[in-house]
Order: structure tokens, then C-alpha cells, then sequence
């Protein structure tokens, strides 16, 4: 991480984590995509940073293709559901949004302490990034359980994605291209996938609602 | 090479709905799937491993045992599926297009999964994971109705993030593994990995550890993560059922034995790995008592079965005694075999009662004897009845945790295997006797019995395992507890 100066890094740490914390706050779908997408961006921009700075091709290339891939198609297919099902709202359980964001700040406290047993091992620059990486994940996990509408379901494991993601990358500065770029496919694969599902849903159920999806049990 | 003709069939596929196009295509690709798999496998066995393109794919025992069960069933299930589905297109309740679809993503399903075994590469073996996910969610949902829909959401959905922390397991183990072996694929390289096990960081490795096996334990079916598994097996075609249930899950259990391996050398020692999934396999057969005997759907009661078998093998795995991995790899060929056949004959049953509801299916015997005597083999075969081979690999695993001194767990094992047996001896009797329902049309052909073939091969195995088997789960041993 020698490439970014310090504060550099923090600023877009900081980027991260207010985009994860707005997606938990948010009340509509489509702002909780959006804020998504900055994260995407983010993100990507700070995979490109590093790789012009050491002069890494792959990594250089694993940055455009987030770019273009994740924070480019992602959105698009899943805007053109939500237009179809006229969803807006995010569909809140079990937690309102303002407790929910309370939580949240909790869970960001968690994280750095679950990864305090990791500092000692790569450079101390991580810290912070491993630490944000882990509560983007936390967040996700937590959007699932307290959401109703399907595609903030969607949101959830797409956050979820994007802290493993940065988790990879302060862990290990980049998995070998084959495997990043597997995994990006599937994660484009998958939500293809999952729209089509929905739209299914929508045929089936008339709402992306996954409340009304109860009559399997036992 | 046999990935390639998967692909290449599911492609294929996509050309034409028409019977004999589909008929003459499909049995081509299996013909070349079972000729080139069949000859990698011989290759494996007899030189111990065997490599292809520079070791870009890379096979051993553990992997040719995969194959073997991955090509078998694949053969069995698309030989049914031809007649099974023509049936379904013929009562309408789907459309002839769609058959297009279905080959296609069953292919594509056999090429991931083949993908998985191949490769010498954990984050490739994620990979695949992953796309077995992806390639299995629309078969899942396939009839595109209410409860369909919701299997498919559910399974798309809990498998997704419970594959991503493999992912995040994998990353750590690339993180401990990295300054050892280089930033490169070679860091995670099930062959080398092994070597350098004992310098691996032990913080992260155990963490890493902790996310794969919980993450792949998803996939594999393990209680308390299990819940999408009974939805996904009973909403989808019968022969998907059996293709998820018979390798599926044991190609996700293949991920966690990799790892499995390399955890046994490292400084954690066998014990951390092998409590952990002691820990899975007991939990998943306790939970799965209570289902199974409270069970009314009964490809559901064959899904909770299938957690239910998951969980021996992770006994047996996790015991990591010469014995109780010899029955646990024996068992996990036979219980492929077993509820590949369960679940092709309930799936005709299904289709010929209209329901799966265990109390409206009455009379078998009177009106479908051959199916039957099929379903009496199937009884026999699932909770590892004598002389059956289930009950031999069964009563390895058993004598494996009475010898390394763990009366208590298998005193209860026991008893959850002896009432899992009540409760299936119960259902299936309900549905062999009693009044047949006016409706059911009867009348079947002799051919019937054809499908049991695998039974009759599990209950021969119980009673004779070949010198060439016996070398190969021997060759498996080997491979699971001392590293490569």
C-alpha cells in the first residue's frame, strides 16, 4: 500500500464506509443501488490507484473490469427490475432506519475489534482497510436480515461482495488474476441469474416482497 | 477434455427441443463423458495421479473418486431424465422449449462440477463452487411457480453468501500461504500447499478454516445451515433432485476435504479441523430425527436425508482413523448411488400419483408392484440395512469412533440412525399398503426395474467389495490423511 500516501487511503476508507453506513440508512431502493455504485467505484479507483503506482498490469486490469463490470452493468440490470415492479421502498422489519444505523455503528466497533488478532501480520497501514472491509460485510449481513424487498436483498450481497473484496485486496495486495476474475464472473453471472428469478417473482407474486414467500417449511 | 465436451454438449443442446435431436445428442455426450472421464480415472488409479496440460488439471484418488460418482450419476440421471421429461412436456405442465433449457443448464451444472474435481486449484475449485450455484438456481425454479420461485430465491440467496465466506477462507489461506509460495496460483495449489503447511500462519489459517467450512458446509448441506437444501429438493425436477442430492453435495464436501488435508499438517493439528466437522455431522444428523419422522412431502423426506448422510460422512471424515475414512469414502459412493435411485423412482412415483403428499399415496404394491419393489430396495439401501453396502460403510465409521474412544458419540449416532430408520420404515410401509386412490392409472412396464440397477450395485458392494475397488478407497485413505 506504499503506492497511496496515507491519507489517500483514509479518505477513501472514509468514502467506504459513509456509502456502506447511507446503504443501511437508506429508504428507497433505488438510493441504497446508488450508493452501492459510488462504493463500486470507489473501490475501483482504489485498485487503478495502486496498480499505476507499482505499474501492475494485472491490477491495473481487475480496477477497469470492476469498473466496467460491477459498477457499470450491475446497476443498470437491476434499475431495470425496479422500474418493473415499481418497488420504492425498502421494506422495513424487524429494525426502523435510524436504529438500524445505530447497529450499524456497532457492528463497524465489532470489526475493528475481530481484526485486531490480524494487525499484527501485514503492514500497520491495513489496519483500517481490513477493519472497514469486515464491516462492509457485517453491514451486508445485517441489510439481509432486516430488509424485505428482494433486490435490497440483492444490495446486501452485493456489499457483502465488495468487503470481501477489499478484504482480498489489504490481505494479500490482489488474488492471482484467474481466481479475481472468476470471481468477478460469477458475481456477473449470478445477479443475471437473480434477475431473472425476480422477474419470475414479479409474474408469480405481483411484488419483489420476499414476505410473501413462507408456504415451504418442515 | 471431458469439461469441454459438457460445454460443448450443453451448447449443443440449445439447438433443438426435438425428441430424437435431444435423444441422439445427449447420449453422445455421454458416451465421450464416460469414455474420456473413464480413461482419466483408469489413469489416475493406476499411476497414483495423473495430470493433463502441464497440470492445469490435475487429478488424484480423492478426485477419480469424484469423477467416478459424478460421471455415474450424470449418466444415470440423464438416461432417466430423456423419458421423464418427454412425460412432463406431454402432460403439460411445461413447454417443449424449455427442454432446450434444461439440458442446457444440466450440462452446464455436470461442467462445473467436473471443473471442481479437475483442478489443482483451491480459488478455481471456488470457482466452480460458485458456478455450480449459478448453474443449478433456474433448474431449481424451473416449473417458474409460487413455491418454485421461492426454492430458487432461497437457494440462490443463502448459497451465494455462504460460498462468499469460502471465498473470504480462501483469501486468508492465500494471505498465510503467499509469503511461502509467492503471489502466485501456486499459493493455492492443493499440491504444494501441503509441504509448507506447518509454516502457515496459524491465526490466519484458522480463521480461513473457520469461513471455508462454514461457507462450503452451506452448500454441503450441514445443520443449521441446511435450509435451503429441502426447498431446492423437492420444488425441482425430480432428476435435478437427484443430481444435487448424489454429487452436488459431495463435490461441495470434496472442497472441505481439500482443505481438510492440508489443515490436518499444519500446527492447528488434525484435532481443530476434525472437531469441527465431529461437531457438523453430529448436529446434522440430531436435527434431521425430527424432520424426518415428522416428514408429509416425501421428496423432502429424501432431502432431509440426504443433510442426514452429509452428516455421517462428516463423522467419518472428521474421525480421521484409517477405518472410519475407508467407510466414510465407501459411503459417500454408495449413498450417491442410493439416493440417485431414491429419488429417480419417487420421481416417477411423483409423477404418476400427482403428489407428494406421503398420506395421499396409498396401495403401491396393488397398482405399481414393480415401482414397488424398486422403493423396497431404496428403504433398504438409505438406512443402511444389512446386507445393503451402506450398512458396511456405515458400521466402519461406528467401529471408528467406538476405537478412538468416543463411546458416547456413538451411542448416539446409533440411536439417531435407528430412529431416521423408524421413521422412513413408517412412511414407506404407509405408502406401500393400504387403499389405492380410484384415480392412479396402473399398469407399468417390466422396465421398471432397470432403474434399480445402482441399488443392486450397492447391495452387491455390501457384500463383496472388489480387490480393485477396495486398492482405490485405499489409494482415497491415503490421499485424505497424509497429504499428497
Amino acid at each position: 500500500m506504499a503506492g497511496i500516501s496515507e491519507n489517500w487511503l483514509n479518505l477513501v476508507l472514509l468514502v467506504l464506509l459513509t456509502s456502506g453506513l447511507s446503504i443501511v440508512y437508506s429508504n428507497r431502493v433505488q438510493k441504497a443501488l446508488n450508493w452501492w455504485t459510488v462504493q463500486t467505484i470507489a473501490v475501483s479507483l482504489l485498485i487503478l490507484a495502486q496498480g499505476v503506482y507499482h505499474d501492475e498490469p494485472e491490477v491495473i486490469f481487475v480496477g477497469v473490469l470492476l469498473l466496467i463490470g460491477k459498477a457499470g452493468i450491475i446497476p443498470i440490470l437491476l434499475r431495470r427490475v425496479l422500474r418493473e415492479s415499481k418497488t420504492a421502498w425498502v421494506g422495513e422489519i424487524y429494525l426502523k432506519r435510524a436504529t438500524s444505523l445505530v447497529v450499524a455503528g456497532a457492528l463497524t466497533i465489532i470489526a475493528y475489534d475481530v481484526t485486531k488478532p490480524l494487525m499484527a501480520l501485514p503492514q500497520a497501514g491495513f489496519r483500517n482497510g481490513l477493519a472497514v472491509a469486515i464491516a462492509l460485510i457485517f453491514f451486508g449481513l445485517l441489510l439481509m436480515m432486516i430488509r424485505k424487498v428482494a433486490i435490497v436483498q440483492v444490495v446486501g450481497i452485493l456489499l457483502i461482495d465488495n468487503g470481501i473484496f477489499l478484504a482480498g485486496f489489504f490481505l494479500t495486495q490482489g488474488m492471482p488474476l484467474l481466481v479475481e476474475m472468476g470471481s468477478m464472473f460469477d458475481i456477473l453471472v449470478g445477479i443475471v441469474i437473480i434477475v431473472i428469478l425476480s422477474k419470475q417473482m414479479l409474474e408469480n407474486y405481483d411484488s419483489l416482497n420476499v414476505d410473501h414467500m413462507r408456504s415451504l417449511k418442515g | 477434455m471431458f469439461i469441454g465436451v459438457a460445454v460443448i454438449a450443453a451448447v449443443g443442446m440449445l439447438i433443438s427441443a426435438k425428441v430424437t435431436y435431444l435423444k441422439l445428442l445427449n447420449s453422445l455426450a455421454l458416451v465421450l463423458l464416460t469414455l474420456s472421464g473413464g480413461w482419466t480415472i483408469r489413469q489416475t488409479l493406476l499411476q497414483g495421479s495423473y495430470g493433463y496440460g502441464s497440470g492445469i488439471l490435475y487429478w488424484d484418488a480423492l478426485s477419480a473418486l469424484l469423477l467416478s460418482v459424478i460421471i455415474i450419476i450424470a449418466v444415470y440421471v440423464i438416461l432417466f431424465s430423456l423419458g421423464y421429461m418427454e412425460k412432463e412436456v406431454h402432460e403439460k405442465k411445461l413447454p417443449r422449449t424449455s427442454l432446450k433449457w434444461y439440458y442446457f443448464w444440466i450440462w452446464i451444472f455436470i461442467a462445473t462440477m467436473l471443473l471442481v474435481v479437475s483442478t489443482p486449484n483451491l480459488g478455481v475449485l471456488w470457482v466452480g463452487i460458485e458456478g455450480t450455484t449459478l448453474a443449478t438456481t433456474l433448474l431449481v425454479g424451473f416449473y417458474r411457480n409460487k413455491k418454485a420461485v421461492e426454492a430458487a430465491w432461497k437457494y440462490v440467496i443463502l448459497c451465494t453468501v455462504g460460498i462468499s465466506f469460502a471465498l473470504l477462507g480462501t483469501m486468508l489461506l492465500f494471505a498465510a500461504a503467499a509469503p511461502h509460495l509467492g503471489q502466485s496460483l501456486t499459493a493455492l495449489d492443493w499440491r504444494m500447499l501441503p509441504k509448507i503447511a506447518s509454516q502457515l500462519d496459524p491465526n490466519l489459517f484458522r480463521l480461513g478454516v473457520l469461513f471455508t467450512v462454514v461457507g462450503y458446509g452451506t452448500k454441503v448441506g450441514f445443520a443449521p445451515m441446511h435450509s435451503w437444501l429441502p426447498d431446492a429438493h423437492s420444488q425441482a425436477p425430480s432428476p435435478v433432485s437427484a443430481l444435487l442430492s448424489a454429487v452436488l453435495l459431495n463435490c461441495a464436501l470434496y472442497a472441505i476435504l481439500r482443505w481438510y488435508t492440508i489443515a490436518r499438517l499444519t500446527e492447528l493439528g488434525p484435532d481443530f479441523i476434525g472437531k469441527i466437522l465431529i461437531g457438523f455431522g453430529l448436529l446434522s444428523l440430531a436435527l434431521m430425527v425430527g424432520f424426518i419422522l415428522m416428514q408429509k412431502d416425501v421428496k423432502r423426506l429424501l432431502a432431509y436425508s440426504s443433510v442426514e448422510h452429509m452428516g455421517i460422512l462428516a463423522l467419518g471424515f472428521g474421525l480421521g482413523t484409517q477405518e472410519a475414512v475407508w467407510g466414510a469414502s465407501l459411503h459417500l459412493l454408495l449413498h450417491a448411488l442410493t439416493k440417485a435411485n431414491l429419488f429417480v423412482i419417487i420421481g416417477s412415483l411423483v409423477q404418476k400419483t400427482g403428489t407428494r403428499q406421503i398420506p395421499r399415496i396409498r396401495g403401491i404394491f396393488k397398482v405399481w408392484p414393480f415401482t414397488g419393489i424398486v422403493m423396497v430396495l431404496g428403504l433398504l439401501g438409505i438406512t443402511g440395512t444389512p446386507p445393503f453396502g451402506t450398512f458396511r460403510s456405515e458400521l466402519s465409521i461406528l467401529s471408528g469412533l467406538y476405537k478412538t474412544d468416543h463411546p458416547i458419540l456413538g451411542f448416539l449416532t446409533i440411536l439417531f440412525l435407528t430412529l431416521i430408520f423408524a421413521g422412513f420404515l413408517f412412511h414407506f410401509l404407509q405408502m406401500f399398503y393400504g387403499k389405492p386412490s380410484g384415480r392412479y392409472q396402473a399398469g407399468e412396464s417390466v422396465s421398471t426395474l432397470a432403474l434399480a440397477i445402482p441399488l443392486l450395485v450397492v447391495l452387491f458392494l455390501g457384500l463383496f467389495i472388489p480387490q480393485s475397488l477396495n486398492q482405490a478407497l485405499n489409494q482415497v485413505v491415503k490421499v485424505i490423511l497424509g497429504g499428497v
